[in-house]
């Protein structure tokens, strides 16, 4: 540790320096532009007002004065835009001395820090963080910048990932693809980057980090690890699984079924097959075992082949009966 | 006296401040933010916990971060 601690003091200040030529780098002003051309124009103008004027040609005079008026308009508000820029003072930059404040400073927030000179880059580790009892593991944050550029960037990483059942890339609830959503942390963030408020920088992504927005999550952490389909016990996602419409229980996609005759979702140990079509139905929708539309068919096949007067009364004589008187015998 | 006062909350911000003789940390975190609660936020003096009947002084560094910042998915 001793070893360590005497690394980082030789290489912290070295870093920081780096870091401030990168921060003062994205300070250096837009090019000024003063506005020649405009100038020559309104000298030239002036000359042939004055000329028109002695030579008695007042309308082209007039002509001359009107533009003129334009250019000095035109002058006018090129020098305020150049006023402005020089005015708009840009934000202050951290010192060399604060940074090496903030690059010591980091080692007793974070369990580790790492400065390499080779990637320039600072990286802390975290503590491990836990979300609603789910264990997602240390995160290194690592800010990567160059001497000359202008720009800084970060990276998060999962050093023991934990990711979400559904999908290996999102291991924090607001990471996907090792990129962080910032939510409300975006703009102290992006303030903090700009003016090399580097401990800052590192605080404020600890604690986007530590916090769970259940509204805005790639994976809600209640799906973090899944919900097994009832049927085949596979891990689904949101998208990934329906429920029964009979017991409200987690079913895949694959798994779902749905009854052919009122087309409701089910689990396959609520359907039974039609004794006749052998399609699968909710109990509701079978009657002993024949589905309706089965029944519906033997019934118009069983009236079709009845022959006519099949209703009719019987005339014993018919059947080669004697009738019985029916008067007092 | 100046102490330059940092606020991470919000959309953050980062300035001197003039203060009188004898404020402490609680008093300038009570005018910073008003309607939050200390034990919502992370309080640091020049990068370092503090107590909070510290009275501040010249050249202080103060900054104020919420323990909770929420992060987000589409809207990034």
């Amino acid at each position: 540790m001793k070893t360590l601690v005497n690394l980082h003091r030789k290489l912290t200040p070295r870093l920081a320096e780096r870091l401030h030529s990168c921060l003062n780098s994205a300070r250096a002003p837009a090019p000024r532009v003063w506005p020649v051309a405009v100038i020559e124009c309104i000298e030239r103008l002036l000359r042939l007002e004055t000329k028109a004027h002695s030579r008695g040609w007042f309308a082209a005079a007039a002509i001359v004065r009107s533009q003129l008026q334009s250019a000095l308009t035109d002058l006018q508000e090129r020098l305020a835009q150049l006023r402005s820029q020089v005015d708009l003072q840009p934000p202050s930059t951290s010192s060399l001395r604060d940074l090496i404040a903030d690059i010591n400073a980091l080692q007793s927030e974070f369990e580790q820090v790492e400065v390499n000179l080779s990637t320039s880059t600072l990286a802390v580790t975290t503590r491990p963080i836990v979300l609603e009892d789910v264990f997602l593991g240390p995160f290194k944050i690592a800010l990567s910048f160059s001497a000359g550029q202008s720009s800084t960037s970060y990276t998060v990483t999962a050093l023991e990932p934990h990711p979400a059942a559904s999908d290996d890339a999102i291991t924090h609830p607001h990471i996907q693809d090792g990129h962080l959503c910032e939510g409300e942390g975006r703009l102290p963030l992006q303030r903090a980057l700009e003016d090399g408020r580097i401990f800052d920088v590192f605080q404020i992504i600890q604690q986007i980090l530590t916090t769970y927005n259940s509204g805005s999550a790639y994976v809600s952490l209640d799906d973090w690890h899944g919900v097994p389909c009832v049927t085949c016990g596979m891990s689904t996602s949101d998208d990934e699984r329906t429920s029964c419409q009979l017991t409200g229980e987690m079913l895949c996609w694959e798994c779902a079924v749905s009854c052919s005759d009122c087309e409701r979702t089910l689990a396959p140990d609520r359907t039974e097959c039609c004794s006749e079509c052998d399609d699968q139905f909710c109990s509701a929708c079978l009657d002993q075992g024949i589905c309706h539309a089965c029944q519906d068919e033997i019934e118009t096949e069983a009236e079709s082949v009845l022959p006519a007067g099949a209703n009719a009364p019987v005339h014993a004589v018919c059947l080669e009966q004697t009738a019985l008187s029916t008067g007092p015998g | 006296m100046k102490i330059f006062l940092i606020n991470n909350d919000g959309a953050g911000f980062a300035d001197t401040q003039e203060l009188s003789e004898g404020t402490t940390i609680q008093a300038l975190f009570a005018k910073t933010v008003p309607h939050g609660r200390p034990e919502d936020y992370l309080i640091r003096l020049n990068r370092g916990p503090v107590a909070a009947d510290y009275v501040l002084q010249d050249g202080d560094r103060v900054s104020i971060t919420p323990t909770k910042i929420e992060g987000a998915t589409i809207r990034c």
